[in-house]
């Protein structure tokens, strides 16, 4: 295998541990805040590619596209918070699985009603369009954009949650929740802001991932399992353990599919057994 | 000088840079009541929890009978044989008084066996047991009921009831009297008295007119060590704990 | 469950139902609602009885329904050897998947059985040789069973009915046995479980293997009724279905699952006809259920016999 082959592959890996990252990043907030597995973040995540689609389609303009995927899902993060979850809190913990999952159900159809059965295929911005190559190696410029947008996504975030006042409330959430109260935050704003925000992250995950892994409506599935097998890795109550072990994932995917690619995705499942083996609290997790 | 039923040797616990247990050592000779005072936040829940390997030790060792169990898990610190009732009510509430109490009883009796077939009716040496360690405490009337319908001093009766129908050699008791009623509190107080010599048993108590009445032997901690240990005239004499605790 | 009467009526409930159900509807829809009331009655013993809420359990229907049509398709072999072996491959799968799920609790072992139920339909869609990849496994026969013709849709009906009440009976036991009062504590106080001498992890590894028996031996009746093990049988989607059915149905015992399941295959029968995309109509009932009737169809029941009964006093009066 020639080292240029196996070097394109991890920058490819790159690109795509990026986006695990900032949709499991979006997936731990709410799981920190709220304590619920989104299943509805897999629907949020296509939302966001369909959203894309049809900005580029209509307007040409791959920024606006990211911009309305991102806000779009937010604000359905907003709706399915406000009218939904909120009214399960303290409630039977089982419903609010059952409510997402039906979530998940009614978004995912009103994709295919609305963008047909087929899958879509979105080229990249012209801008973004070809490849670097340097010395044999072959690097799209998306996924370079890609990499570079992922990154800068997450340290957004981080600046958000260390260095903002909003930020150490929901870090104030995550640690406890009745602390927050105490300070005479409202809760329940937080929670609908948080939820948002995580759904808005999966959304912008979607519309970068597009042009990479093509549209489908049920292409949120695979990430959302990917996600939770990220969080898992990653570990408990640690919101950037999301972002190495999304990065770990991606790179040995795309690495393992070099050699034996029908086996890429099990080796994963492989692995988290063995890291949830060895250290039950994952990787950055504390006990 | 017979070997301690149970004996800790430097054992320790933090919680990140929170020392909550320092360096304890104590000796628990066999058929006594030994008890452990000292203030709020002392680390004597956390020392138990220690014990019965609900918590990771993070440095010394736990001996029972000679053996160091200190690297074994919950349930096989519990098959020793020791048992343990918690300072939070800690029952099963939707099982019934006797279910609750047959559980440990079946334990003991099987090692645990997990038989998914068997009526539990079956086993009738549980049944004896379960029934009479609620004879103990005074529970046998209420057998049938869901253990979420017994008052709040019930609960605590059945909890050690639980504790009992195991049969543990060594009894670990988190504070028995803790929300009860004076008398209520003497009554469980004569009752744990009554279990001394044919158990060992360790408690955590507050309630000094129990403790000055029941025990064999005090060991007072004060911030996760222990400040001092002897039998109840020596510390009520000893001037440490007086300043320490006793606030006088 | 306790004591004789209200007991007995249950099961007088459920013998009646089995026994009126395939003239009701079609007896293909009929073998639908007993083989998922299999399912449904062994997720809730996770649900219901230990607690450990299961969003996967799709995946232990899948691997029964693929073993058993293998097992009939290439070996020929017998109908109950072929569905015993299913439920013990899928038995032994869940017990796997489960001990790792039980390291941990709570939302992380949610999220586990979602991911294993995903790596499964993946190896599912892969495995083509084994499982006819996206167009299904076809052409599963339905033999003999001792030498009875169960080939006719109603003799197929009363095959599967046997099977869930031998299924059904047989969890009754477990749930009433030693080892269910076990589950049971593990639930409550998993902690006091622990101090009482109790293997915590154990014990849940040892009821999710069950229920994944049970489960598989459910999807190798599904492989049979229509001769067709579909991929979609392992998609997560059914696994939510299952959860569905179990709360709807009421998690408290066995019987209240085992009407979740009638309830669904008759919602999702009315729902395809009004629109292709029944789907989308579904999951607004599921948030509809969710948000406005928590108590699922037991409630309902209890409601029901409520306001009867405060009718016939104020009637009496």
């Amino acid at each position: 295998m020639p080292l240029s082959l196996l070097v394109s592959q991890l920058l490819n890996g790159i690109a795509v541990g990026m986006l695990y990252a900032v949709a499991a990043l979006g997936l731990s907030i709410i799981k920190g805040l709220l304590n619920i597995p989104n299943f509805a973040h897999g629907a949020f995540y296509a939302v966001g590619a369909y959203l894309l689609y049809a900005v580029v389609s209509a307007t040409e303009s791959f920024w606006l596209g990211l911009v309305v995927a991102t806000v779009v899902a937010g604000g359905l993060g907003v709706l399915v918070e406000w009218f939904g979850v909120r009214r399960l809190y303290g409630g039977a913990y089982l419903f609010q699985l059952l409510l997402l999952f039906g979530v998940s159900l009614v978004v995912t159809e009103l994709l295919i009603v609305l963008w047909g059965p087929e899958g879509k295929s979105l080229s990249p911005p012209d801008f973004l369009q070809g490849a670097l190559i340097f010395s044999g190696i072959f690097y799209p410029k998306y996924l370079l954009f890609t990499t570079v947008a992922g990154a800068v996504i997450i340290v957004a975030v981080w600046l958000l949650i260390e260095r903002t006042r909003y930020g150490a409330i929901i870090r104030a959430g995550i640690e406890k929740t009745e602390m927050v109260s105490a300070l005479g935050i409202n809760i329940e704003v937080l929670f609908t802001l948080a939820f948002a925000f995580g759904a808005g992250l999966a959304g912008l995950a979607g519309a970068l991932a597009a042009p990479i892994v093509g549209i489908t409506a049920t292409m949120g599935i695979d990430m959302l399992a990917m996600a939770f097998v990220v969080l898992v890795i990653g570990g408990l109550g640690s919101l950037y353990g999301a972002v190495f072990a999304g990065l770990l994932v991606g790179i040995t995917q795309s690495l393992v599919a070099l050699y034996w690619p029908s086996a890429s995705t099990i080796l994963i499942y492989v692995a988290m057994v063995l890291i949830l083996l060895w250290r039950p609290q994952g990787l950055l997790g504390e006990r | 000088m017979t070997q301690p039923v149970l004996l800790t040797e430097g054992l320790s616990k933090a919680f990140g840079a929170n020392v909550a247990v320092a360096e304890v050592s104590l000796a628990v000779r066999e058929g006594t009541l030994h008890t452990i005072i000292g203030p709020n936040g002392a680390g004597k829940t956390t020392f138990f929890n220690l014990l019965t390997r609900d918590l990771p030790v993070s440095a010394g060792h736990i001996y029972y009978r000679g053996d160091e169990i200190t690297a074994l898990k919950p349930h096989q610190v519990a098959a020793r044989g020791v048992g343990r009732s918690y300072q939070i009510t800690s029952v099963f509430p939707s099982l019934t008084v006797l279910e609750n109490a047959w559980l440990a009883a079946y334990r003991k009796e099987t090692g645990g066996r997990l038989d998914f077939w068997s009526r539990p009716g079956a086993y009738t040496g549980a049944d004896d047991k379960a029934r009479a360690a609620l004879g103990r405490v005074g529970l046998d009337g209420v057998a049938d009921r869901p253990a979420r319908e017994l008052s709040y001093g019930d609960q605590r009766l059945l909890e050690i009831a639980v504790t009992l129908a195991a049969e543990p050699k060594l009894l670990l008791f988190d504070e028995p009297t803790s929300g009860l009623s004076a008398d209520e509190a003497r009554k469980v107080g004569t009752l744990v008295r009554a279990l001394v010599p044919a158990y060992t048993v360790v408690m955590i108590e507050h309630n000094m007119d129990v403790v000055m009445a029941v025990s064999d032997r005090i060991s007072v901690m004060q911030f996760g060590r222990l400040i001092a240990d002897g039998d109840p005239a020596q510390i009520r004499d000893d001037q440490r704990v007086r300043d320490a605790y006793l606030g006088t | 469950m306790r004591g004789g009467s209200p007991f007995s009526l249950w099961w007088a409930a459920l013998l009646t139902g089995i026994v009126v159900l395939p003239f009701a509807i079609p007896p293909s829809m009929a073998t639908e609602v007993v083989i998922y009331g299999i399912v449904a009655v062994a997720a809730n013993l996770l649900i219901g009885y230990a607690g450990l809420y299961s969003f996967g359990q799709a995946a232990f229907f899948g691997v029964g329904g693929y073993m058993t049509a293998n097992l009939l398709l290439h070996l020929d072999l017998p109908v109950l050897p072929a569905l015993a072996l299913g439920a013990v491959v899928s038995g032994l799968v869940a017990a796997l998947v489960g001990f790792v799920c039980v390291r941990r609790t709570g939302i992380y072992f949610i999220m586990l059985t979602f991911a294993f139920n995903q790596m499964i339909f993946y190896i599912a869609y892969q495995w083509r040789d084994a499982t006819g990849g996206e167009d299904g496994l076809s052409g599963v026969p339905r033999p003999d069973v001792l030498g009875v013709d169960i080939g006719a849709p109603i003799a197929y009906y009363a095959f599967a009915a046997l099977v869930f009440v031998l299924c059904f009976w047989a969890m009754g036991r477990i749930v009433a046995s030693p080892f269910g009062r076990i589950v049971v504590a593990t639930r409550e106080n998993p902690r006091r479980a622990a101090s009482v001498g109790f293997d915590v992890t154990r014990a849940q590894t040892a009821i999710f293997a069950m229920s994944g028996a049970f489960t598989g031996l459910a999807g190798g009746l599904y492989a049979m009724l229509y001769g067709l093990m579909p991929i979609d049988a392992v998609n997560w989607i059914n696994s939510g279905n299952i959860v569905f059915m179990v709360l709807i149905g009421g998690t408290g015992n066995l019987f209240g699952p085992a009407a979740g399941a009638v309830i669904f295959i008759i919602l999702q029968d009315v729902l395809s006809v009004v629109w292709a995309r029944w789907p989308l109509l579904f999951g607004a009932v599921v948030i509809a259920v969710v948000l406005y009737f928590q108590g699922g169809f037991v409630e309902l029941f209890h409601r029901l016999g409520r306001w009867a009964t405060a009718r016939r006093k104020a009637r009496a009066r």
